[in-house]
């Protein structure tokens, strides 16, 4: 289905309302501190993280906590991951063979730091309806990815609030239409002078009482950062 | 009961007649036996250097561990199961491992691995991985270094005493990284195991997963192949039966799958099909020309006595009767012979046993390379003794027959004149 | 002169000794000739296999790729050294691969996986694979980013035909990329392993995707007559010293070595039928040699000397292998060409292979070469069998022979 040059008015509100959303996510730069917690059957693990992002493309993260992880330090650079653990004194860049597994042990694959895809450009949108959610009235956005998108997701329905025009929730399909995954988000607070939800949930659909939950602690937004800042020499200086 | 007694005397009133015949049975069981013992001897030998060298003839894993190998699929140590194994006579050795996917990097180079903890006797015994070392060293239990294999030492350019980097995903979310020393390197036969394999002592590998006394496989190696399907059953029920009388030692949440070797290498299954409908063919061809020797001495035998039947059949014998002892003297020949020959193909292939053909040429450079021994040892089951032992008597017996044939033919006259 | 005369006509005058000696060489021959052509058949159908699907005769790589399969471990001019195969005399299919490694995901799964960018008309005429599909169509379709994966892949990762999967790879400039791809095809080999790890796609799709352009990792071929492939291989290397000439032997060292075996096997095997065959001889002609006691006795009592005697029952076994041996070759003759026609299906004789859902079938195949030798042994064979039974005969004493019933 091209919607190239069929674009109904109401297709290309969608389109700009997920382009709203996910630049006003992404923001310039920042500097964040989060919690991330793995929630499994049997175990639940808990890590401290902070991250430099300077817009999509660059990133730095450092694990802070529990001890036993604390100094392991990730670097994005556009689609390339180097990932530092002081126990081994060594920088590894993660290999494309690498790229599918759990990062961190969470519900995130390294995969989905990168992205790959982009939510604008790779996907034909279309408003679906309107619901409620954390008290806040939301557009059902239907994205179906376009023939070419390097995507694996059959369909993507995206919850945007229409007020902040915040990602509250998301759910990916797959070729069946099986729910595969769904993020959702909550706890919208202001933090750094942004409105933004807290709290964001990964929930893998079947898999019974396995989740992974980031929690937003603080955050510093477009503070200024050179690019050299974002590079493997430059990583072991973090703190 | 007469005809017996009758059948009897004649076969020792011509000495001569009787051995030859006999003997004729004799080297047909023998070289039946012969054949069959050294096919699959050969069998044996290839599903046991290709298991001992992989994943043993059953496999004792985490249940879901096969489809995908996360380190989250382990199980605990558990006194009880290995109790359970250490008392099965029928299970020579049990292997445990820890392994995982890792990323081993010298700081140019990273590589995807298999890296394996193993309890380095054990290990030994069923794999001789310490035979297989070509610089440096094997391991110790407390050892703090790595093994790693020739091809992988190779591509990242490390030698006996440089330090390699690996980093994984451990137990329960845990970042699996570490620093090891390279012990020793090991050269396997097979290119592509010699490229990706690295070897820990199982506490270090315990301590790079954070898995604490967890395994995600123990290796069982049997005595007897045939026994694989029996000894998994037995298993499965004893460990049901653990699970039920839920003690102290009990540890829940260790779900247990036991896998054959025919199930974890169906490549190995199905060539090991193939040899075995091979090996129909060439039992056929050689039977048939078993059956020429033995229908050759029969028929000699059966000419040569014509006279005698003839001069019986004047004198009143009925053919029937005639030819009914001839057949039980022919049958009590070749019971004879088949006795003689299983027993006489024992000590033949008993020798075999202890010194194997050793094969030679060009391949047998080719196979030592692969640490396969150019050798073929014939198998010592005794069933094969009796179902060879069987067949050829059968077919004897059926040729046999062929008296019958014969002597309803007989025209007494000519018989007497010939 | 008179020996010959005498042993031709005792031949005949006992038709039925005669006929089982004669054929118990004629058979004898026919089922060492036999075994020969069918595991000559065997390991051609073993070989052959992995021949067609992955292996092909002969590989050429840029020496560097091997190691790590590299994007940039490119073979210098390789369209150019590609076509320059295709007209090569002995080459009867080459077909130059563009290869790479790398993940493919769905929703749920991702695989690592090793990606060949084939050439639809060159690939067909050198890999099985392009007809063991079980479903779906090597890329006859004709459209864009389509991939033909093993079924065992497709189950692995759920997929079916027309799922949708994507492709993430290492580009040539090292920059991490992803296509996605529809799975046309399904296909089958004999080797587990090679379908769950390696899938297929169109050149132009896979080298858009690493920025290669033109350029191939791997050219294969597949020669007019595979048993030159030494021979063949070594004039190449040394034609192109900076490349790497691969045989396929020397590319799966494993089949080589499980080739051998079954060479050493076969000897083995020929021995102990001969061996059965001697011994079976030897009793039918010591049997026969008992039966002729009275006429022996009667030979050396008007004066025949014992060596004639035993010349003599030696030259009947003689021409009796003589007249068997030819006999023999026309069995194998008919047999093998019946059956090389027809081929011997494998999975009648074992419940477990007809399972699998592999046609296992064999064509015996019998060199010219193999004939003389196995003539030779087999006559030898006889002969020596009539040895000891030709003794025997000369231990009759005339007056007791006479008189025996």
């Amino acid at each position: 289905m091209l919607f190239f040059s069929a674009f109904t008015s109401d297709d290309q509100k969608a389109r700009e309302i997920v382009t709203k959303a996910e630049t006003n996510m992404r923001g310039l730069s920042s500097i964040m501190e989060m919690t991330i917690q793995i929630i499994r059957p049997t175990w639940t693990r808990s890590m401290s993280v902070k991250t430099w992002s300077k817009g999509e493309q660059y990133s730095l993260m450092l694990v802070t906590a529990p001890a036993k992880d604390a100094g392991t330090l990730f670097l994005k650079r556009v689609r390339e991951i180097w990932n530092w653990v002081p126990s081994i004194e060594r920088v590894v860049k993660l290999p494309p063979s690498m790229m599918a597994q759990s990062f961190m042990g969470t519900d995130f694959t390294n995969d989905d730091l990168v992205k790959a895809s982009s939510r604008i450009d790779d996907y034909a949108h279309k408003i679906t309806g309107d619901t409620i959610l954390e008290e806040r009235k939301c557009w059902k956005i239907e994205m179906i990815p376009l023939p070419e998108a390097a995507v694996v997701w059959s369909k993507v329905n995206m919850w945007i609030d229409q007020k902040d025009y915040l990602e509250l929730r998301i759910e990916f399909f797959d070729e069946d239409n099986k729910l595969v995954n769904s993020l959702q988000c909550s706890d919208i607070k202001t933090i750094g002078g942004r409105i933004l939800p807290c709290k964001m949930e990964m929930i893998p659909a079947g898999k019974k009482g396995q989740k992974t939950v980031i929690t937003y602690n603080s955050a510093l937004f477009n503070t200024t950062f050179s690019d050299d800042f974002f590079t493997t020499q430059n990583m072991k200086k973090a703190k | 009961m007469m005809y017996l007694l009758l059948a009897w005397r004649n076969m020792w009133r011509s000495r001569r007649r009787t051995l030859i015949t006999i003997s004729s049975i004799f080297f047909a069981v023998l070289f039946a036996i012969v054949m069959r013992v050294m096919m699959v001897g050969i069998f044996d030998k290839m599903i046991s250097d290709t298991v001992s060298m992989s994943c043993g003839y059953l496999q004792i894993q985490h249940s879901g561990y096969w489809d995908n190998k996360s380190i989250d699929s382990t199980f605990e140590e558990n006194p009880l199961l290995i109790e359970i194994l250490n008392t099965d006579k029928r299970i020579t050795t049990w292997n445990p491992h820890l392994e995982s996917f890792a990323l081993a990097s010298t700081g140019e180079r990273t590589k995807g691995i298999l890296v394996t903890g193993i309890d380095q006797e054990k290990e030994n015994r069923v794999s001789k991985l310490s035979e297989k070392i070509s610089s440096g060293r094997y391991l110790d239990q407390n050892d703090k270094g790595i093994l790693l294999a020739e091809g992988l030492a190779a591509y990242l350019n490390l030698k006996v005493n440089d330090t390699v980097v690996l980093l994984g995903q451990g137990y329960q979310g845990n970042t699996a990284a570490g620093k090891y020393l390279v012990k020793g390197i090991v050269k396997l036969p097979i290119p592509q195991m010699n490229k990706s394999m690295a070897w820990l002592p199982m506490q270090g590998s315990r301590d790079f997963l954070s898995t604490g006394a967890r395994y995600t496989s123990f290796s069982l190696m049997v005595r007897d192949r045939m026994q694989v399907g029996e000894v998994k059953q037995d298993l499965l029920d004893k460990i049901a039966g653990m699970r039920a009388t839920a003690g102290v030692n009990y540890t829940p949440g260790s779900s247990y799958t036991i896998m054959t070797w025919q199930q974890m290498l169906p490549e190995l299954d199905q060539l090991f099909q193939a040899k075995m409908a091979q090996n129909v063919i060439m039992s056929g061809i050689l039977y048939l020309v078993i059956a020429f020797g033995i229908f050759g001495t029969i028929l000699m035998m059966l000419n040569e006595r014509m006279h005698e039947f003839g001069i019986l059949i004047a004198i009143g014998m009925k053919k029937r009767i005639l030819a009914g002892i001839v057949v039980l003297e022919l049958i009590l020949m070749s019971l004879t012979g088949t006795l003689l020959g299983i027993a006489g193909a024992f000590p033949l292939v008993l020798y075999f046993r202890f010194h194997p053909v050793r094969l030679g040429g060009d391949w047998a450079k080719t196979a030592e390379k692969f640490n396969f021994s150019p050798v073929i040892q014939p198998s010592a089951d005794l069933k094969h003794f009796i179902i060879q032992g069987y067949a050829v008597l059968s077919i004897a017996v059926v040729l046999s027959l062929y008296a019958l044939v014969k002597i309803n033919r007989l025209k007494a006259i000519e018989a007497i004149n010939s | 002169m008179m020996l010959l005369k005498i042993a031709w006509r005792n031949i005949w005058r006992n038709k039925m000794r005669s006929i089982v000696v004669l054929s118990s060489v004629a058979i004898g021959l026919f089922a060492g000739m036999f075994m020969i052509a069918f595991f000559q058949g065997l390991m051609k159908q073993e070989v052959d296999n992995a021949i067609e699907t992955q292996l092909s005769h002969i590989q050429v790589h840029n020496p560097v790729f091997p190691e790590d399969k590299e994007v940039g471990a490119l073979i210098e001019n390789g369209s150019g050294l590609l076509e320059k195969f295709k007209q090569d005399p002995a080459v009867k299919a080459a077909s130059g691969r563009v290869i790479t490694t790398g993940m493919i995901s769905c929703a749920s799964t991702a695989a690592g996986v090793e990606i060949h960018g084939i050439v639809v008309s060159d690939e067909k005429n050198i890999s099985s694979v392009t007809v063991d599909l079980t479903e779906g169509s090597y890329f006859s379709r004709g459209g864009k980013n389509e991939i033909v994966i093993g079924k065992k892949l497709a189950g692995k990762l759920a997929v079916q035909l027309h799922s949708k999967i994507v492709l993430t790879i290492q580009t040539k400039s090292g920059d991490l990329t992803a296509g996605s791809f529809r799975v046309a095809g399904l296909f089958r080999s004999r080797n587990s392993s090679f379908d769950e790890t390696t899938v297929f796609t169109k050149q132009d799709d896979l080298a858009q995707l690493l920025g290669t352009g033109k350029e191939i990792h791997e050219i294969a071929l597949l020669l007019k007559d595979g048993k030159q492939a030494d021979p063949i291989a070594a004039s190449y290397k040394k034609q192109y010293p900076s490349l790497l000439v691969q045989t396929w032997s020397e590319i799966e060292p494993e089949m080589a070595m499980l080739t051998g075996l079954m060479d050493q096997m076969m000897y083995i095997i020929i021995g102990i039928i001969l061996l059965a065959l001697m011994f079976g001889i030897i009793n039918t002609m010591l049997m026969a040699v008992l039966e002729r006691q009275r006429e022996f006795g009667m030979l050396m009592a008007i004066g025949m000397n014992k060596v004639r005697v035993f010349f003599m029952v030696l030259l009947e076994s003689f021409m009796l292998t003589c007249i068997g041996l030819p006999a023999g070759i026309l069995l194998t003759i008919v047999f093998v060409r019946y059956f090389a026609s027809r081929g011997i299906d494998l999975s009648a004789f074992s419940e477990a292979l007809s399972q699998l859902g592999f046609s296992s079938i064999v064509y015996p195949e019998l060199q010219q070469s193999m004939f003389l030798p196995i003539t030779l042994m087999t006559a030898l064979s006889a002969i020596l069998s009539a040895i000891y039974p030709a003794l025997k005969a000369l231990q009759f004493k005339p007056a007791v022979a006479i008189h025996k019933i």
